[in-house]
């Protein structure tokens, strides 16, 4: 009976310190949880419902029309397909120069040289500002007639070029300015990577005689899997949700050239009204991300090195 | 027992920390009312209002325009007092967007039921408002002697169906205006009749004489003419194809009569014949850009440039020693001005309907429309201040005038507006970028069809 007792008691002990931890643990998650799940989830639960709806922001739900507009999307929305088929080239394009440029201002921002925090900052700082800041100053800047790299080109002799008015030179002009605002974020990802290597490893590809270059291949890429992993991940994300650029300079034209999905999104609601198509459109975006992004971290998978 | 003594010696700390993570959730919601910087209460200024009465503060969402603004305050203390103070407990506040941002503000507002009592309109969104039920109809409350106040093209654009939504704080016209000096060292002499479009017109030697080229690598640093841009919106660039048509054809309607039929009246080979030269203008003949800056007369960017009368506010008050000329717009076979601007709408959510319909009446009122043209320097749509300005009896605004008169046009009448003049700026980015005239307008012209489908229901 003792004995019996004991244990009783001492694990109703436990229990209600472990219930007390837990409860402390939960309030403390607890703003972030609620952040989550009213700016994040309740929006998309909502936008999925939208979805089977034909609603616009001034008519309110109007119909109930099942997975109608999913069917119209993808069976009968050229533009939307058009817009992917943007996103996807955007991505394309961005993807690979954010990952490789990053990984070599990493490698180079983390010399043991004087100066190179200014430096780091100084690549990071596009990444702090304002996109729509930096999308304005960007159309100043690119301006056909009165801009400053038209001008820097013609003083020089060669010929003025259009940027954002031009069919062809458009969406590489907006990959160029993407790239130069997020590689900062990507390069100090991989400067926290770069630090936890451990020198030893290279000391000891060193005495094994391999030079700076064999080095970086098969020591400092490997080590670096995952944070390259996930750096693809969020390049990849960023590529596909991009916006600000669009909405500020070309407004998905000259002729769609850059309509990517996202703004061809906002297009469909607000330009045109049609928030549930418009909310059908993101879901079917959400789903290709997450298929990509899975596909993406199922591709890097390795074992630690 | 270690760990929930250590548990208790932190338990203080974890509280704090949860208070304070809890207030920071709080805090900036609770903080959000009255912090919104674009928001810019106007204080009571008459002092007449009666101990007892309730205050009413009416929010009111509107452009984003500095001379405005200085208008409204005035205006505002000005309603206070008028009617012996009887509206002196009403306060106005001001939520102000961007042009670009201003509409899709409005339907978010409505859609999210937001404490919007007045609506700043353009004159060919008020069909749209007016038909999703954003505005009230207020043609019970306006009675014939007060409609007759306004012009009677803003009375149209006010109205949908037969019904009236708003009254005017302005109208519009355009003209040509240009820089005396490039016009006089090119040794031309204009006059005051429009040019003509086309390449026998009369424009096309004009603008390519003001054209400077100085190292003759085909980009100018003097353009010859302007027509607005780079946002590419129909006020202003639908013109020169509408003017390729007649009065009542399609070409010069634009739209079909009950506004939900585009093709065969955007895309007539009369409207196809304009864009392609509007195009021919920025890429063969290279006499305007597709990319000009802000107050590209001004800066010298351009010798000519087709405006409307805000131009000379601008003139006044930022360029006084500019030497400005003016004629009548650029035409293929009718002369046409756009005209239309702001009307006031109630939103259909206000709860302060009464004091709303006072403000707005007042505004477009004759002592409200005198204060906004003398800060705006807009054409007033309001008949008797029209009538009385004696800058519209000399030139260049009589010139204006007379234009309005003779040759205005409203833009195309369709509550399927604002999809149609989305579609128009993407139609004519493409134009310029050197997209095929004729297939982008028969393309566009099905796609503004398919856009208005939804207002035949």
């Amino acid at each position: 009976m003792g004995t019996m007792a004991l244990q009783t008691k001492k694990r109703s002990g436990i229990n209600w310190y472990k219930m007390r931890m837990h409860g402390a643990a939960l309030l403390f998650v607890l703003p972030a949880l609620i952040n989550f799940a009213v700016f994040r989830y309740y929006p998309m639960i909502w936008a999925f419902r939208a979805s089977l709806w034909d609603y616009s922001l001034l008519g309110g739900f109007r119909k109930f029309v099942g997975f109608d507009n999913y069917v119209r999307a993808l069976t009968e929305d050229k533009f939307f397909w058009h817009s992917l088929r943007v996103t996807a080239v955007f991505a394309i394009g961005y993807v690979p120069l954010v990952v490789v440029l990053a990984l070599l201002l990493a490698v180079f921002a983390s010399q043991p040289y004087r100066g190179m925090g200014l430096i780091r900052g100084f690549i990071f700082v596009p990444v702090v500002t304002s996109y729509i800041v930096v999308s304005i100053v960007w159309g100043m800047v690119l301006n056909k007639d009165v801009g400053l790299l038209n001008g820097f080109l013609s003083t020089i002799g060669l010929p003025r070029m259009e940027y954002l008015t031009s069919i062809r030179n458009a969406l590489p002009t907006l990959i160029g300015i993407s790239v130069w605002k997020d590689v900062g974020y990507s390069m100090i990802i991989l400067v926290a990577g770069l630090r936890g290597i451990p020198e030893d490893y290279y000391d000891a590809a060193h005495l094994d005689g391999a030079n700076a270059w064999r080095r970086f291949i098969d020591v400092t890429v490997p080590m670096l899997r995952r944070h390259l992993m996930f750096v693809t991940v969020i390049s990849t994300l960023f590529a596909f949700q991009v916006f600000v650029p669009i909405y500020q300079l070309t407004h998905g034209g000259p002729a769609r050239a850059t309509n990517v999905a996202v703004y061809y999104i906002y297009q469909r609601a607000f330009k045109f009204g049609e928030m549930g198509y418009a909310s059908a459109l993101s879901v079917i975006l959400l789903v290709i991300l997450m298929v990509v992004s899975l596909g993406q971290m199922r591709l890097m998978r390795g074992d630690d090195v | 027992m270690a760990p929930k003594t250590a548990y208790r010696r932190h338990q203080p700390f974890a509280i704090l920390g949860i208070l304070l993570m809890l207030f920071s959730v709080v805090a900036p919601v609770a903080a959000q009312g009255n912090r919104n910087p674009s928001r810019i209460a106007i204080a009571n200024q008459s002092g007449l209002v009666n101990a007892n009465q309730e205050r009413v503060t009416l929010t009111f969402l509107k452009i984003n325009d500095p001379l405005e603004a200085q208008a409204f305050e005035e205006i505002v203390a000005a309603f206070q007092q008028s009617e012996g103070g009887k509206w002196a407990y009403v306060d106005v506040q001001y939520d102000t967007r961007p042009y670009s941002e201003l509409f899709t503000s409005i339907e978010t507002a409505v859609a999210t039921g937001a404490p919007v009592d007045i609506i700043q309109a353009d004159g060919p969104d008020v069909q749209h408002f007016a038909w999703n039920n954003v505005l009230m109809d207020l043609t019970d409350y306006f009675t014939p002697e007060e409609l007759a106040l306004w012009d009677e093209g803003s009375i149209m654009e006010g109205s949908f169906n037969g019904r009236f939504f708003g009254p005017p704080e302005a109208q519009s016209c355009q003209l040509l205006w240009y820089n005396q000096e490039m016009v006089d060292a090119a040794g031309l002499d204009l006059g005051t009749e429009g040019l003509t479009y086309g390449e026998n017109g009369t424009g096309l030697p004009v603008w390519q004489k003001l054209t400077v080229d100085e190292n003759g690598d085909g980009n100018p640093e003097v353009y010859g003419f302007q027509n607005a841009g780079p946002t590419w919106y129909d006020y202003l660039n639908a013109i020169p194809a509408r003017t390729n048509g007649v009065p009542g054809d399609p070409t010069f309607q634009g739209v079909s009569e009950d506004g939900l039929t585009f093709t065969g009246y955007f895309d007539t080979d009369e409207a196809i014949e304009a864009y392609a030269f509007d195009q021919a203008l920025i890429r063969d003949y290279k006499v305007r850009s597709s990319q000009p800056p802000d107050n590209a007369l001004f800066s010298g960017f351009s010798a000519m440039n087709v405006s409307q009368d805000m131009i000379l506010g601008t003139l006044h008050d930022q360029f006084p020693d500019f030497q400005m000329g003016a004629m009548n717009p650029p035409y293929w076979q009718t002369p046409m001005c756009h005209t239309g601007s702001w009307h006031y709408g109630i939103a259909s959510n206000t709860e302060h309907f009464d004091e709303a319909l006072a403000f707005i009446k007042f505004a477009a009122s004759d002592e409200g429309a005198s204060i906004m043209w003398k800060y705006k320097n807009q054409m007033p749509a309001n008949v008797n201040v029209f009538n009385s300005l004696e800058e519209f009896q000399t030139e260049p605004r009589s010139l204006i005038k007379d234009f309005f008169d003779e040759y205005g046009q409203p833009r195309i009448m369709s509550p399927a507006y604002t999809e149609y003049n989305a579609l128009f700026s993407e139609f004519y980015g493409a134009l310029v970028a050197g997209g095929d005239p004729e297939q982008l307008a028969h393309d566009y012209a099905d796609l503004m069809d398919q856009a208005a489908e939804k207002y035949r229901e």
